[in-house]
């Protein structure tokens, strides 16, 4: 095995075991840090792929931010965090068979084709930030600003949920 | 790649070299604060341990290292014994992209004096310094201590707004240079004859407040205002592990002092910068004046109020990084040979306006009472400090 | 001046109303005393609130006496209500002779400044108020068995528990059925009160069991000022209520001067405010000679005066510097407290003592000044204006400060009032009243000085006010020093003060004398007399009353930071977190003076 396959494996098994403990774990504030432990295996499997660019954004943004929020709500609620809660509900048997049919769809689709893995001989040498704004900006100029927008759109539209309870509880 | 020993050796060194530098640094830092922040409060400060004190965080080390280590009741013991290992962690390894001079010949090998050059340098270390919040959240969460949740709630907050306008001050001077690489930036600014400072002054200034936040370092220092909070985050925390906390916040005052030096202040350039050795030493030049700079402001300015500081990040600092955006990117857009003239010509404009206003506010604020103090003295105004 | 011996009953009352108010129109009526019966209290309170002839808005204090076993007086008990009517200065004292075990109703729903007296008045003396919105102790633990003001509390000897010791001594039987319900101390103090701990205080049990988050700030805490506990319930940052829990530093000190004589009770009077320990030597002294019937020469007078302003001084710059630190600034802390340290040097030059100089004596001064002193107050009246200018302009224009002292801890001028707020603190919300001009003694109606007020009742304005008094009091210093009277620094009656060391050698009356007044000390005539000052904090006063003797039967202190501290809650409920430390420190509490 190669130094690559090795790590390889190593991170592969920390996100997908770290992503198991997401929403296994009973305590939600270790939940939280294993879901950044997650992100931070992705981050890894970004680099290994030579894709240094969407590692660090994958930092920056889902372990730097967005996990950060999720651990400032878990801690502005009130007796949650030391609470213990049970993750799994009464649909649990039912949902498990699901979501397995669900791998097991995913992985043979994935395993009917071969994907051609040919990073970019000059990756190393001027990076992968170009190539991707160039792609972000050309040919999917319009998904990209789709995407912005329906982000946006989701942005409005829970500031306007959250507001909504504001007139009874204070003011 | 072919596998070259000679350069893992190379590597190591001078991840081993760049890492005990940063941690002497640390004491040195210490001291100096202590010491400027003595001198502005007329006090003499430490001066027993060594020669003008200089042992001073020496020994403090070796006292916290042999207090007891507490863990609070209810605490939960393995977040709390990682917590300040993820404090630390972060800080140090962000130093490894940052360039501290040129290209060195040392036994007739090519050694670039830094670590790593990686093309996203930027972002590395903005995603590296985005994980230093969690050693702080951690801390404050699993200390079982309501004033260090506090600490850590705010932390949070605070950080996640900071990062923004920190992030997008730093674009500016990317378009401007084109790279992410913070060497490549270097060299930007040695083409150009100019440091950055002047065409995007504003996003200098903007990055300065901000690095004042991430570092949570006085007048933004929240997580642990030892007034409102007792200690804030690290309360409970004693021994080595408060030592590691200590010592992360003034590496990440290095860093944020660094990647300033760098990408605004040219970093290792200087006079008679071609000559190898004393690349590291304008660095350091430089990088210290930052960071009595920080000094300077602790020793001088109140604490922020905690939605005072929220408001400051997203309704002030973050229009104005963006407004820096837009504007350097419309120059670069328009005119892409001769961008840092314009920008430097824009942003002395921007000075002088903002001098000309702080004039005028001030020459207006005085003229009016601040509060409307109804009874004037018998020996005219209240406000004496005027003459 | 007592309007009538007469006792109001409900019978009598419209009477006697009338006269007390045709009294009150005249000059002489500027202050006066009524006799009242406990069951008419609270409708004598209410129509002398709301009267518009009388309007006595401001309840002072709740003196409470006990006069066990002294002839003459018909009840044990003995209640003292003072108000003010503070838009022409008028002062009231209404009496109530309480017999032994009868409950008294509470005018805490006239004057809410009562609340806190009339606890304390139950705390150390067993008073029951009937109707008190909140009965609990609030000093003493609430595990306090007995009220030790009252006369026949024994006192010396008694083992105190302390939670090293609670298995060695056993408290009487009587003590643990009244307090603790039969169980020991330590099954008591294990059992705990979930409520009392966490939440500190009853106002904040609804919130505890709403499961908000709530908060102990203090005992121990950088920023209360000493030992205040603030239970703070809160929402993210936002305070939704706050409670203060006080009397950690409680020492018994107005106890402890019964057992004193005069002249050295006066030593206590300087631990109390030990920020500004010669205005309460002031304030206690001046009670005293009221008694005596005694004036002190103008060369003391202006000494005391000088001396006061020079405390008050001291103690601003001391909020100055806490209220700066607390804020973040921590060298303005340093700074001010390089200021402060050279008007302790002239403590020090003249009475030998930086902080409990005990100074100011009955009768005058304790020793003249020396010589050298006028030149260094002048040196230090040169000092201190660049440096005030100084802290201007590192702060009053400062944005970070404006926006963290203005609009914040506000408290309106009616709500002040209604809380007992006095000083810096009141001046702050727009109210012009300071006792200095009010009331003046010691002299101050000859000196020529300005009360600076705000407006806005925040925290800024109560800065500004603090900055500017200080100004003003070093004009007061500088009048005081310019005319300062020659001619003798005490009575010269040496049944009061101790005659002169010299004279010890050839004048055997003299010895006679000076053994008398040291070892048995001097009779002071029955009857009791209160006069306000104008300490650094507020309204400061010293209700003393004696039955002849040398010793003061009671002692009743109005400490300004116990009413002051009573309106904290409702200055800094809503704020954020961070603004209770600077409402703390802009209302300049010292906990010394609050628990005594």
């Amino acid at each position: 095995m190669t130094g690559q396959g090795v790590a390889f494996a190593v991170l592969a098994a920390i996100t997908i075991i770290s992503a198991l403990l997401v929403v296994t774990i009973k305590n939600i504030v270790r939940s939280a840090l294993f879901l950044a432990l997650s992100f931070v295996g992705v981050a890894g499997l970004y680099i290994l792929l030579n894709a240094e660019f969407l590692a660090a954004v994958q930092v920056l943004i889902y372990v730097g931010a967005i996990t950060v929020l999720m651990l400032f709500a878990i801690m502005l609620t009130q007796q949650i965090m030391s609470a213990k809660i049970s993750q799994t509900t009464e649909w649990f048997w039912l949902a498990l068979p699901m979501a397995l049919a669900m791998l097991a769809t995913l992985i043979f689709f994935f395993a009917m084709r071969t994907y051609p893995v040919n990073p970019a001989p000059d990756a190393l040498a001027v990076g992968t930030t170009m190539p991707l704004a160039e792609a972000l900006l050309k040919p999917y100029l319009l998904p990209f600003e789709l995407a912005s927008f329906i982000l946006l759109a989701a942005l409005v539209g829970a500031i306007v949920i959250a507001r909504e309870e504001k007139p009874g509880a204070t003011d | 790649m072919p596998f070259d020993v000679t350069e893992l050796v190379i590597a190591i060194v001078k991840a081993l070299v760049v890492f005990v530098a940063l941690l002497s640094i640390v004491p040195v830092l210490i001291w100096m604060e202590r010491k400027v922040i003595a001198d502005i409060q007329i006090r003499i400060g430490p001066n027993r341990a060594g020669p003008f004190g200089l042992l001073q965080p020496l020994a403090d080390a070796i006292k916290l290292i042999f207090k007891e280590n507490i863990i609070t009741q209810g605490a939960d013991k393995v977040v709390y014994f990682f917590a300040p290992a993820v404090s630390m962690v972060p800080a140090i390894i962000t130093f490894a992209v940052v360039p501290f001079g040129d290209t060195a010949h040392i036994l007739g090998r090519k050694v670039l004096l830094q670590v790593a050059d990686v093309n996203i340098g930027i972002l590395y270390i903005l995603a590296l310094s985005s994980l230093g919040v969690y050693g702080i959240v951690l801390a404050g969460w699993s200390s079982n201590n309501k004033y260090s949740l506090l600490g850590g709630v705010r932390s949070s907050a605070q950080m996640i707004s900071y990062e923004l306008p920190l992030g997008l001050a730093l674009v500016g001077p990317v378009l401007l240079s084109g790279s992410l690489s913070l060497r490549e930036m270097i060299n930007a600014q040695g083409r150009a004859g100019v440091w950055f400072i002047v065409p995007q002054f504003l996003a200098f200034a903007v990055y300065l407040i901000s690095g004042f936040a991430e570092t949570n370092r006085a007048p933004f220092d929240l997580p642990e205002a030892e007034q409102e909070l007792t200690a804030g985050y690290h309360t409970e925390y004693s021994s080595f592990r408060f030592a590691l906390f200590y010592m992360a916040e003034y590496v990440n005052m290095v860093t944020v002092g660094a990647v300033a030096t760098t990408i605004f202040l040219g970093g290792w350039r200087g006079p008679f910068g071609n000559i190898v050795i004393l690349q590291p030493v304008w660095f350091l030049v430089k990088l210290f004046a930052i960071l009595y700079f920080f000094i300077w402001v602790r020793g001088t300015l109140p604490r922020l109020r905690y939605d005072k500081l929220m408001k400051l990040g997203w309704k002030v600092l973050l229009p104005l990084a963006l407004l820096n955006l837009m504007v350097t990117a419309t120059v670069k857009a328009l005119a892409p040979q001769s961008a840092i003239p314009i920008m430097s010509v824009l942003s002395l404009v921007l000075v002088a306006i903002g001098v000309i206003a702080l004039t005028i506010i001030s020459a207006r604020s005085t003229r009016t009472p601040a509060s409307g103090l109804r009874e004037p003295s018998a020996e005219g105004a209240f406000y004496t400090w005027e003459s | 001046m007592t309007v009538t011996d007469e006792l109001i009953t409900s019978e009598s009352f419209d009477r006697l109303l009338a006269e007390a108010k045709a009294l009150s129109r005249r000059e002489e009526g500027r202050e006066i005393t009524l006799k009242c019966e406990p069951a008419e209290i609270v409708r004598l309170a209410g129509v002398f609130r709301d009267d518009p002839e009388l309007r006595f808005s401001f309840l002072s204090d709740i003196v409470y006496v006990d006069h066990y076993g002294q002839p003459g007086n018909g009840a044990r008990f003995e209640l003292i209500y003072r108000a003010y009517n503070l838009d022409d200065y008028r002062r009231i004292h209404i009496r109530v002779p309480v017999p032994d075990g009868q409950s008294v109703d509470s005018v805490a729903g006239i004057w809410p400044a009562a609340n806190w007296y009339e606890r304390e008045a139950f705390d150390l003396m067993g008073f029951r108020f009937a109707n008190h919105p909140d009965p609990r102790r609030i000093l003493l633990p609430s595990a306090f068995a007995g009220h030790p003001l009252r006369k026949d509390f024994p006192i010396g000897g008694e083992e105190v528990q302390f939670s090293v010791n609670w298995g060695e001594i056993e408290p009487q039987e009587t003590m643990l059925d009244q307090c603790f319900e039969g169980m020991t101390w330590k099954e008591y103090v294990e059992r705990g009160d979930d409520i009392e701990t966490e939440a500190g205080a009853s106002p904040l049990r609804k919130w505890a069991e709403e499961d908000r988050m709530i908060i102990n700030m203090g005992p121990q805490h950088p920023s209360t000022h000493g030992v205040l506990r603030l239970a703070l319930a809160l929402e993210g940052e936002t305070v939704l209520d706050a409670a203060c829990d006080i009397g950690f530093l409680h020492t018994g000190i107005e106890k402890s001067a019964e057992q004193l004589m005069f002249q050295q009770a006066l030593t206590l009077t300087d631990r109390m405010d030990y920020a500004g320990p010669l205005g309460d030597n002031l304030a206690y002294v001046l009670s005293v000679e009221k008694l005596l019937g005694i004036e002190v020469p103008p060369r003391a007078q202006a000494l005391r005066v000088m001396l006061a302003e020079l405390t008050r001084i001291a103690s601003h710059l001391l909020f100055l510097g806490t209220h700066a630190l607390e804020l973040g600034a921590v060298s303005v802390f340093l700074y001010c407290f390089q200021d402060r340290e050279q008007i302790l040097d002239i403590f020090e030059l003249a009475s030998g003592v930086r902080l409990m100089t005990s100074y100011i004596n009955i009768g005058g001064l304790r020793d003249d000044i020396p010589e050298g002193f006028s030149a260094k107050v002048r040196e230090f009246l040169e000092y201190l204006p660049p440096k005030l200018v100084e802290y201007h302009a590192l702060l009053t224009r400062n944005p970070i400060w404006l926006e963290r002292t203005r609009g914040v801890g506000v408290i309106s001028v009616e709500d002040g009032i209604r809380m007992g707020v006095s000083g810096a603190n009141i001046r702050g919300s727009g109210l012009k009243w300071d006792v200095r001009k009010a009331w003046p003694y010691s002299g101050y109606e000859n000196y020529d000085f300005e009360i600076p007020t705000g407006s806005n009742g925040d925290v800024y304005d109560r800065y500004l006010v603090r900055m500017e008094e200080m100004r003003q009091s070093l004009r007061i210093v500088r009048q005081a020093l310019d005319n300062l009277p020659g001619g003798d620094y005490r009575i010269s009656d040496y049944k009061i003060v101790l005659p002169p060391r010299d004279r010890l050698a050839v004048s055997m009356e003299a010895v006679i004398h000076h053994f008398l007044v040291a070892s048995r000390g001097f009779d002071v005539p029955a009857g009791d007399a209160y006069v306000s000052t104008e300490s650094a904090r507020g309204e400061m006063g010293f209700h003393v009353v004696s039955h002849g003797g040398p010793k003061p039967w009671r002692m009743k202190m109005r400490p300004p930071s116990f009413a002051t501290l009573q309106a904290l809650p409702k200055m800094v409920t809503g704020g954020m977190l961070a603004d209770v430390v600077a409402t703390v420190g802009s209302i300049d509490i010292i906990l010394g003076e609050v628990d005594r």
